[in-house]
């Protein structure tokens, strides 16, 4: 066994908020998790969530207006070697850049690591060898001339390359088909798995975040809801937004249970409802949740942030079980 | 038994191009009953979206394709481009890129409406607060005088779904409606156009990439594979039964909600066929882990059972 | 058939353009290396001719020759129009790219100074400054682009700000790229061909400028050749002998339309 030598990284009550026409988006509203050294965390959200700002907060792409980001006990900072921080991105394409070839573009982190052309070369074709492609096919190519899940591949290969002790991927393969998506993961894991690196893995798709996360953090209009070990939070949602995405993500087979949230479609982030921002549909709401932001607390091996979330007995029922019979108002 | 609805007899279908041709579908054989729900499952590059537009009449690009075959609608032949006689809408998957952002939404609903039969003012306005009453947007009468940016993408999906309704066609195309939404508001969405089509007793063709989305909504799962359907079936056959590799590949592959599910995940080794050549065999094969020699030539369409076929050489069936 | 036709006429265009710009060039430096066609050299026995095999473009009132001093002129453009797209180029790109990459205040500074050279009338404060320090070509070519800097810098501005927020400089950030360097190889690789593009525009500009400039009498002070300035001499004699500025007129114009051509075919051959 590989011991864990990623370092730790401390999010804590991070804020980011981005001026808008007619206001403040206020994206990111005091969120606080940790991705411990060598762990697998998955961020579920959906749009609006913060998600996407809050990796940007993370890697310094933004400026927090509040709260902190620690990684290996310091500030987050990008020196060209291996132990830092790498990305990998929504849209591959668009990471690569337009006029480099393959070998080229994985080799990037190496060259700005100083190391010389011909050795970075050398092992950046090596590095497109370990994803599946061939060097000698795919090596002078540009990213114009590659699908979307070489592109991603390629991105998992400069990442990888980097060596670094955590790599954030940002919705890394929302945009693939699903025969594809499967190859994606499985290289995201190998990449940190095998250096004992950890990963922050950032989705909307609670599918893919079960089958490749040890912790889920699920984010709701910039906060979050609920977090734990992945195991307990699907066996046993404590939040009624944590168990409205398990009863909605498609499953081969599955027939659906119908919606338990009432008619209400997603707030704006413009103007998120006060209290808890789930109240307008959650079917639990009771009083509080209107006017006060729930703490977190601890509910049976997760944090949970809901004032209904009672500490129930761990549910030894399927996770696609419908939960208690609560009727909706 | 009265003919199909929607018939897609031999169906082939090229693109020409400087670069060399397409071949984006190769005699595809479907139909679609009256008031039947079909789900059309394929990923990018299978010709699903290719064949939607070609039951529409619609073609992306600047050149016409070259079609052979036939495509009947209510048992008239309009392969030649006829009027479909407003038999056929289509949701789209992008809300926001297929409703006018200038246009308000009480004018875009009933834009299908020929304007002779949509008649005064006022009817026109009941007709369309009453079809934003049907797809569940609140407040409908209000909502006619909003511009689509004023409405979340599920509104905005709900609002291309009211206009594809407007003019009272036999038979939807829902073209991925969910991609462009969230989970938790694709339920309700595809909920809607299911309840709307047994109401309205349409029938549906939903294509999506998502085997998962079907359970419970369809009747029968067609399986699309590089221009060819390679297995088409009852939908409880088809998701606990698949005939053809590539539907058990699919499945396999497809993410469930399972912890115990570690890394790897099974995967689809290779790629897409080139579509510039004709397939001459089955075009899975070279992805295939039970790939015979006989692979290299056209499959047999085989019955696997009540109105289930598959299209594959390793197959168990009757030829057909 | 419609097809072929088109591609051939894409084809003849350009290179009709490109003819006429290598003519005016070679032209130039011709000038500066024959005896026979020194701009200067005066025949006071033929004055006012019209043209003929002797003088392609006629004489002026002191028998200079017209062709000679054409091509002499076209040697003031292109002095000119490098100057103008070489301050255009690495000052006004220089600054858009810093402005649209540093963002802040780096970024309102650059504007304001920007919206200032932009209050300036162009051709007045040119005219000062060369009453002030005195006419030459590179004084005059310098004016103009720095005229033109803010067009160069609003232009690399934005283009530098597609490219900052596109996802592949985003992760050079975090590779932990240096800000010089990602703005060196880059930004710089993506911006230059929206920026080449405008020099096209710059060229004719500066040709215009530098005419008009001469003809008015604050450009290049005689005897040396310009366009605009031959334009001028021409002009008392338009009646008698129309073919003094005519003559470089017609030039001017066709090579501004040759620079335009090019200009668009190149910005339409880059999406």
């Amino acid at each position: 066994m590989t011991r864990p030598r990623g370092a730790e990284l401390v999010v804590d009550r991070l804020q980011v908020r981005y001026r808008v026409p007619g206001g403040w988006i206020e994206a990111v509203r005091g969120v606080s998790f940790t991705v411990p050294a060598g762990r697998t965390v998955g961020l579920v959200g959906e749009s609006g969530s913060g998600k996407s700002s809050l990796a940007k907060a993370v890697t310094g792409l933004v400026a927090p207006s509040g709260g902190s980001v620690a990684f290996a006990g310091g500030p987050v900072r990008h020196r060209p070697g291996p132990g830092g921080i790498q990305m990998v991105f929504q849209d591959p394409v668009a990471s690569l850049h337009p006029h480099r070839t393959l070998v080229d573009l994985v080799a990037e982190p190496l060259r700005w690591a100083g190391v010389a052309r011909a050795r970075r070369r050398e092992r950046a074709a090596a590095a497109l060898a370990d994803v599946g492609l061939d060097p000698a096919v795919y090596g002078g190519r540009r990213r114009h001339q590659i699908s979307g899940g070489q592109a991603q591949r390629v991105a998992i290969a400069r990442a990888a390359l980097a060596e670094p002790e955590l790599i954030i991927a940002d919705e890394p393969v929302a945009g693939l088909d699903v025969s594809v998506q499967a190859g994606v993961v499985n290289l995201l894991h190998r990449a940190v798995a095998d250096r004992g690196a950890s990963l922050l893995f950032i989705s909307h798709d609670l599918g893919v975040v079960s089958a490749l996360c040890d912790e889920v953090v699920v984010l709701y209009l910039g906060r979050v809801c609920e977090r734990g070990p992945t195991e307990s939070v699907l066996a046993a949602p404590r939040h009624p937004y944590t168990r409205a995405l398990l009863d909605a993500v498609p499953e081969v087979g599955r027939v659906p249970p119908p919606s338990r949230l009432p008619a209400a479609e997603p707030p704006s982030p413009l103007h998120p409802p006060p209290g808890c921002a789930f109240h307008p549909r959650c079917p639990d709401a009771v009083a509080a949740c209107r006017t006060a932001v729930p703490a977190p607390r601890e509910l049976g091996g997760a944090v949970v942030s809901c004032h209904a979330a009672a500490p129930q007995t761990p549910s030894t029922e399927p996770v696609t079980s419908p939960p208690p019979d609560r009727s909706p108002p | 038994m009265s003919a199909p609805l929607l018939e897609l007899d031999g169906l082939s279908l090229r693109f020409d191009g400087p670069a060399g041709s397409l071949h984006v579908l190769e005699s595809v054989s479907l139909a679609v009953a009256e008031g039947e729900s079909v789900g059309l499952v394929g990923e990018s590059g299978s010709g699903k979206s290719v064949l939607a537009r070609a039951v529409l009449g619609v073609h992306p690009g600047p050149a016409a394709p070259s079609l052979t075959g036939r495509i009947l609608l209510e048992g008239r032949d309009v392969t030649d481009g006829s009027s479909r006689r407003r038999a056929v809408s289509m949701v789209f998957q992008d809300p926001s890129a297929s409703l006018n952002p200038v246009v308000r939404i009480g004018r875009q609903v009933l834009e299908a409406v020929p304007p002779a039969e949509r008649g005064s003012r006022a009817r026109q306005r009941a007709a369309a607060t009453e079809l934003l009453r049907a797809v569940g947007l609140p407040d409908p009468g209000r909502r006619l005088r909003s511009y689509p940016a004023e409405l979340s993408g599920g509104q905005r999906q709900r609002v291309g779904i009211a206009a594809a309704l407007a003019a009272q066609p036999r038979l939807l195309l829902a073209d991925e409606p969910t991609t462009a939404l969230d989970v938790t508001v694709q339920q309700r969405v595809l909920d809607l156009i299911g309840e709307l089509r047994r109401e309205r007793g349409m029938a549906l063709l939903l294509i999506t990439h998502d085997l998962g989305l079907l359970a419970g909504r369809t009747d029968r799962i067609a399986v699309m594979y590089a221009g060819r359907v390679v297995e088409d079936g009852p939908t409880e056959r088809v998701l606990a039964e698949p005939r053809h590799p590539y539907t058990r590949a699919l499945l396999a592959v497809t993410p469930r909600l399972s912890p115990r599910r570690r890394p790897p995940l099974p995967q689809i080794p290779g790629g897409l066929p080139d579509l510039r050549e004709p397939r001459t065999g089955c075009p899975f094969a070279p992805r295939c882990e039970r790939a015979l020699p006989e692979c290299a030539t056209r499959p047999p369409l085989l019955r696997a059972g009540a109105g289930h076929t598959v299209s594959c050489w390793a197959a168990e069936g009757v030829p057909v | 058939m419609l097809r072929r036709t088109e591609t051939r006429r894409d084809a003849l265009v350009p290179a009709a353009c490109v003819a006429v710009l290598a003519l005016v060039a070679i032209g130039a430096v011709l000038a500066q290396l024959l005896p026979q066609l020194d701009p200067l050299r005066a025949d006071f026995q033929a004055p006012l001719r019209p043209p003929g095999p002797e003088h392609w473009f006629g004489t002026d009132a002191t028998g200079r020759d017209v062709f000679a001093r054409t091509l002499a002129g076209g040697a003031s453009s292109i002095v000119v129009a490098a100057m103008t797209v070489a301050v255009g180029l690495v000052v006004g790109g220089g600054l858009g790219v810093l402005a649209g990459f540093a963002r802040g205040w780096v970024d309102a500074l650059i504007g304001t100074l920007l919206d200032v050279v932009l209050a300036l009338p162009g051709l007045i404060t040119v005219m000062v400054v060369v009453t002030m320090v005195g006419p030459g070509r590179l004084t005059i070519g310098a004016l103009i682009g720095l005229i033109m800097v803010p067009a160069f810098a609003r232009i690399a501005r934005s283009a530098t700000l597609t490219v900052r927020g596109q996802e592949f400089v985003q992760a050079a950030r975090i590779m932990g790229a240096p800000p010089l360097r990602i703005i060196g190889s880059e930004v710089v690789r993506c911006v230059l061909p929206a920026v080449a593009a405008y020099s096209f525009t710059a060229v004719t500009v500066a040709i215009v400028a530098e005419g008009s400039l001469s003809f008015l009498g604050f450009g290049l002070a005689p005897p040396t050749a310009s366009w605009g300035g031959l334009i001028a001499e021409g002009r008392t004699h338009i009646a008698t002998a129309p073919w003094i500025c005519l003559a470089p007129a017609a030039v001017l114009c066709a090579t501004v339309l040759a620079v335009n051509v090019l200009g668009e075919r190149w910005g339409r051959s880059r999406p």
